[in-house]
Parts: structure tokens; C-alpha cells; sequence
């Protein structure tokens, strides 16, 4: 059943209403029936997510013809579906439409380079990193203290980790 | 609960909360995921976190779930639609985990006043524990992944709701707004008629999540808040100074509607309470405090109403709502 007032989403809510004596009923949809309640969504204000900015943004982007072809594998998901919700079907998305959401997402957020919380299983992807990382710091010790021999030693095994990071 | 309590800077900030948005790699977001999938995601968290209440939205009326909203335990979406989701709540309700919203999860810290580093901490210790059940999908460039991009990287959305009457009626507002968006702030009003905000309440909060750390984002968000709130306390002693009496009998004349009406919408007692909130800040009403106005509040919204005392029209809500403000404000 639709909603009575605005006809357009599904009605959730029954209302009985009575004006000068005279009962009346409907069946409304919760957006209607919140405009009636006279509740000015005081709770909608704790939730501030952007609704389709993302989507005017990438709108405003001009992109080739054959872009509007590609179709991401997992989730289905076209350019054009993403311009009209603002919304990404799935992670693989990010992939797929690198190229187009690139510069939008530099526009609305003014980088693109996270540098904040890193999750557990993105450590250990990278076990190289880190003990390249420990061993600089050992190598900075190594020279504070003056062991040059020790720090010899920690400088071969960091170029030799390097080179082997790059060629994996 | 822990929104009728009077927290830091209570007489300002009414509330501060802290959203994580994640989501799990292999599976599609929430707007494209199956029954299936929400129910894997939803075992990985009750395995993750076995201590939290489990709360399956789909077995809820409509009132019990505007309610859950009312509580800021869902967000409006998840009362909307006819959809499926649950929740994973805490047992003083200061956590909620949104599962099957446009993220898969949306991990939510809230507490009273301000208090966005209480709120951090709890969010990114349950984060931590989520962390070590599940895979979140994660980019080394673009940080977690998230159905918008608006919230890609650290997917930290943290917002603090202010009581701003003197920097409204002095119309310090605009000028503010313009400034802090240029800061990557957003700032928001309940806007019923017209164009001054309703009650006088707005949320700031962060917008940026890439480039930025956690830490940085809160700090930043922190800072501009104190600054708000030393501005709206300073021009609120100036207004009082200049109009004593006229201001008096404006908040006097709101707490007698609040204190003796039969009948009351809820946009007519939100503006009331602003002004008796204002009252209490400058000491013309001393017999009210906010943890009074906070509960009768909560109280009194409309889904709560509903569930609560069985009411099913609007005008039965709005005597129930009269007849809560006359209990819990009565003259001590
Ligand atoms: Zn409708
Ligand atoms: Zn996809």
C-alpha cells in the first residue's frame, strides 16, 4: 500500500486523527507521518551523512563515452549507477572507477592519501615495511652510539630488504 | 540514560558522539548485499562481541524502531525503509553497532556533553576487538573503504550538538557556518519554518576523512568548539546585560506554557525548552534544572510517546506530552 499523502513511498504508519470532532484515518509513509507528528527530525541531526553530494560532484566531472560501459565484476555497478546514488557498490568499485573518482575525491575531501588508523590484516600484508622501518630505527641507534660496525652490517640488510620489496 | 545526563560544557553541549564506517572486503556494500551476506556479517560481530545486546531491527514495529531512532540507537534511514539490519548495543546504550546500513557497520560512541575523546576511545576499542574477527576492506592510498566517498579513509564522522540561542538571535550564525566549511566543518540546524534554526540546536561536526588522522580530526573538531562555546556564553551575558527584563519575561512566559499547557507539539515544546535551557544558563529559573528539561525531552518525543503509553493519534501524543512536561517540570 502507498503512502496516502505523498503517494510515492510505502505506507508504515497509521494515523487516526481527530479535527472538530470529525475522525479521520489514514495510512502514511514514515516521512509523512513524522511531518505530522510536527517532529522536526531532532534525531536526524545526529546522524549527518552527506546525501548525494558525491554523485553532483562526479556529475560535474566529463568522462568518454566508453566509461559509462564499464561494469564492475562483483558487484555489477556502472559510472552511471555510482553518478546517480553517490554511492559505491562494493570495495572492487574503488578499482574499477579509480580513473573517475579520483579527482572528485581530491575535490570534497582535499586528499586522497589516508593517514590514519591502519587495520590488522593491512600490518601484516606488509611484514617488509615494518621490519625495514625496525631496522632504521636499530640503524639510528647503531649510529647515535657509534657502533659503526653494527651499523654496516643493518645497512646492508635494509638495502638488501629494499630490493627485494621492489622486485616483489 | 546517558542523554538526560549533564555532561562537560552540559549547559552548551547537549551531546557528542563518534562514528566509525566499515565495511568487510568480498562482500558488497549494504545498498547491494543479500540476506546471506547480512547474516555472515552479523555472526562476525556477535562473535566479536559477545558481551553487546543483539537487536534484529526486522522483528520491530514501526514505533518500537522510531523509538530505537529517538534514542539515537538507529540512524533515521534504518527507521525508514522496510528494510532489513540489526544492532549491537551496550548496556548503558553510550555504543551502538549499526550492521546493514549503507556501511556494514557503523560503530557509534555517544555520551553527554562534550566528550568526543570518551567517545573515540570506546569506538576504536571496539573497532580493535572487530578488527582481529573480521577483514575490513582497506586501501593503502584511500584508507577503509566505504559505500561513500565521503567517508573514505577513516571513515571518522564525530559531531557535537550545541544549544546556541544568543549566537542565533544575534545572528552570529551565518557568518560562523561560512567560515568553519571552509575549515572542513559542517554545521547543521534543524530547520522547521522559516530560516532560523528550531530550537536553536546545531551539529557540528567533521567532514574531511582523508589526509587527516583520527587524532588531528578530533583535536581540530575540539578546538572550534570550545571556541563556540566561549563566544556563546560571552554574548549571551551581553544580551542579558542590555535586556534584562525583556528578556526575563520571554523565558519566564516560555517556562509557564511548558509547565501548564494541556496540549503541546513537539516543535512547539523544542522551542519552549530552548528558551527555559537559556533560563536555567543565566540563572532567571532556578527551581528547573537540565537534567529535568533533558528527560521530559526525551520523554516526550513522538515514537516514544507511542510505544510507551499505546497512544494512536497525534493529538493523544500531544495531551501525553502536556502531562509529562507538567510532571517532571513541576516547582520543586
Ligand atoms: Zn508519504
Ligand atoms: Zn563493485
Amino acid at each position: 500500500m502507498k503512502c496516502q499523502k505523498c503517494g510515492s513511498f510505502d505506507a508504515t504508519t497509521h494515523i487516526t486523527e481527530i479535527v472538530n470532532g470529525v475522525k479521520s484515518e489514514s495510512w502514511l509513509c514514515s516521512k509523512c507521518a513524522n511531518a505530522v507528528d510536527g517532529n522536526f527530525s531532532f534525531e536526524s541531526l545526529f546522524h549527518p551523512d552527506f546525501d548525494n553530494f558525491f554523485g553532483s560532484v562526479l556529475n560535474q566531472q566529463k568522462f568518454l563515452d566508453t566509461s559509462a560501459l564499464k561494469q564492475c565484476p562483483i558487484c555489477k555497478s556502472t559510472l552511471s549507477d555510482i553518478k546517480k546514488s553517490g554511492r559505491l557498490g562494493c570495495s572492487e568499485c574503488y578499482s574499477v572507477f579509480y580513473d573517475f573518482l579520483i579527482k572528485p575525491l581530491k575535490e570534497i575531501q582535499g586528499s586522497t592519501k589516508h593517514i590514519g588508523k591502519i587495520p590488522g590484516s593491512a600490518k601484516s600484508n606488509k611484514p617488509g615495511e615494518c621490519e625495514i622501518q625496525k631496522l632504521k630505527d636499530l640503524l639510528d641507534e647503531a649510529v647515535q652510539k657509534q657502533e659503526f660496525e653494527k651499523a654496516a652490517e643493518l645497512r646492508d640488510r635494509i638495502k638488501l630488504l629494499e630490493k627485494g620489496e621492489k622486485e616483489a | 540514560m546517558w542523554y538526560t545526563n549533564f555532561g562537560p560544557s552540559g549547559d552548551i553541549v547537549l551531546s557528542s558522539r563518534v562514528r566509525l564506517a566499515r565495511n568487510i572486503s568480498k562482500i558488497p556494500f549494504g545498498n547491494k548485499m543479500s540476506d546471506a551476506d547480512l547474516e555472515k556479517i552479523e555472526s562476525i560481530c556477535k562473535d566479536a562481541l559477545p558481551e553487546l545486546k543483539f537487536i534484529d531491527l526486522s522483528k520491530m514495529s514501526v514505533f518500537e524502531r522510531l523509538a530505537l531512532k529517538e534514542n539515537h540507537l538507529i540512524s533515521p534511514e534504518m527507521a525508514d525503509e522496510k528494510k532489513s539490519g540489526s544492532i549491537l548495543v551496550n548496556d548503558d546504550c553510550t555504543l551502538s553497532i549499526l550492521i546493514g546500513e549503507e556501511d556494514h557497520l557503523r560503530i557509534q560512541a555517544m555520551d553527554s556533553g562534550l566528550s568526543l575523546e570518551k567517545c573515540m576511545q570506546l569506538a576504536n576499542q571496539i573497532d580493535d576487538r572487530l578488527d582481529k574477527k573480521a577483514d575490513f576492506a582497506f586501501s593503502d592510498e584511500l584508507g577503509y573503504l566505504t559505500c561513500c566517498p565521503s567517508n573514505t579513509g577513516t571513515g571518522l564522522r564525530a559531531s557535537v550538538m550545541m544549544h546556541l540561542p544568543a549566537l542565533t538571535q544575534t545572528c552570529k550564525m551565518e557568518s560562523i557556518i561560512r567560515s568553519l566549511s571552509k575549515l572542513g566543518i559542517a554545521v547543521r540546524g534543524i530547520y522547521g519554518e522559516g530560516s532560523t534554526a528550531l530550537a536553536n540546536i546545531y551539529q557540528i561536526s567533521n567532514q574531511v576523512t582523508l589526509g587527516i588522522s583520527e587524532e588531528d580530526s578530533l583535536s581540530r573538531l575540539s578546538q572550534i568548539v570550545d571556541d563556540i562555546i566561549a563566544k556563546e556564553r560571552s554574548i549571551s551575558l551581553e544580551i542579558y546585560q542590555a535586556n534584562k527584563f525583556r528578556l526575563e519575561d520571554k523565558i519566564l512566559r516560555s517556562k509557564g506554557i511548558l509547565q501548564n499547557a494541556r496540549i503541546i507539539t513537539s516543535g512547539e515544546a523544542l522551542s519552549l525548552i530552548s528558551d527555559v535551557r537559556w533560563g536555567i544558563n543565566l540563572g532567571i529559573i532556578k527551581d528547573i534544572n537540565h537534567e529535568q528539561l533533558l528527560s521530559a525531552l526525551y520523554e516526550s518525543f513522538p515514537a516514544t510517546i507511542a510505544k510507551n503509553h499505546n497512544t494512536s493519534s497525534p493529538l493523544e501524543r500531544d495531551l501525553k506530552r502536556g502531562e509529562i512536561f507538567q510532571k517532571v517540570l513541576k516547582s520543586n
